[in-house]
């Protein structure tokens, strides 16, 4: 059976259902693609603590295990930290909502969030 | 020999290529556990369009049991994953080939991939993941659906033009 023979199986209907489903790849890529939205808030968990930061206000704090966190023009980071592989300082600047930097060694977690989720989880 | 002994025999030899795929489907490493062609589906969609829709189902169940067995995931929550989807997909694709849209084997195989797959994202939502960031997943789904009912599809017309099945 050669490739004419079951090119000539295809009916209009397949091409109709092949182009919807390959439109609705794109549109479905696009909307889970997007640029996130910008953050206003940080959470930073660690030793079972959860601590909400301002991105709004630039500053660093080190924490108790060791963890330098850098907040500036709105992106925060950990600067430094005492983990072998230092991966979350790899990790580099965070800025959009729903970002994880993780520091497994240390046990943190900071992740950022629009403020209207921010609501949701204090309430 | 009497035509019900046929249909047996056939059943059972669709069975055991259904069962087999499966399981060797399963046993190529992939980066994510969905990421399957769906082979099995080929002599479940062949056997829908060669005998009938009770056939097809007997098939599509011993794909099911006897694949989940020899993967070894039987009694485990992820043979819910594998009814459910696979029955629901066997169920649109028999709406679809038995409806008046003229999609040919390869369409129908196509709305089977994709149903098969959107089910299991679906359930994957609400029976474990339970935050919607799962439905990023989607045009991958999506693509790996297209792409594999695709090559499913032309599968089964290829089976379909070289078995002639004689049921009288």
């Amino acid at each position: 059976m050669n490739r004419r023979e079951i090119l000539s199986h295809f009916t209009l209907a397949d091409g109709i259902l092949i182009v919807f489903v390959i439109i609705a790849i794109i549109a479905s890529s696009l909307f889970v693609y997007k640029k996130g939205v910008k953050s206003d808030y940080a959470v930073i968990e660690y030793n079972g603590k959860s601590e909400n930061i301002s991105l709004n206000k630039d500053k660093i704090i080190t924490l108790e295990n060791g963890i330098v966190v850098e907040v500036k023009d709105g992106k925060i980071r950990v600067k430094d930290s005492d983990c072998p592989q230092k991966i979350c300082v790899k990790h580099g600047w965070l800025r959009y909502a729903n970002d994880v930097i993780v520091c497994l060694p240390n046990k943190t977690i900071i992740y950022l969030l629009k403020k209207s989720d921010l609501d949701y989880i204090t309430r | 020999m009497k035509s019900s002994q046929e249909k047996i025999l056939i059943l059972a030899a669709y069975s055991i290529m259904a069962v087999l795929l499966f399981i060797v489907e399963g046993m190529i490493p992939k980066p994510l556990p969905f990421m399957r062609i769906g082979l099995a589906n080929v002599f479940i969609l062949l056997i829908l369009v060669q005998i009938d829709f009770r056939s097809a189902l007997v098939v599509t169940l011993a794909k099911v049991i006897i694949g989940n067995l020899f993967s070894g995931l039987l009694f485990t929550p992820l043979i819910l994953f594998s009814l459910v989807s696979s029955v629901l997909s066997l169920l649109v694709m028999y709406a679809v080939y038995k409806s008046r849209i003229s999609l040919s084997l390869i369409g129908v195989s196509i709305t089977g991939a994709l149903s098969h797959m959107m089910t299991q994202l679906v359930l994957g939502y609400f029976l474990f993941i339970h935050t919607s960031r799962i439905f990023a997943l989607l045009p991958l789904i999506l693509l790996i659906g297209l792409i594999s009912g695709l090559i499913t599809g032309i599968l089964v017309i290829i089976l379909y033009k070289n078995i002639q099945l004689n049921l009288s």
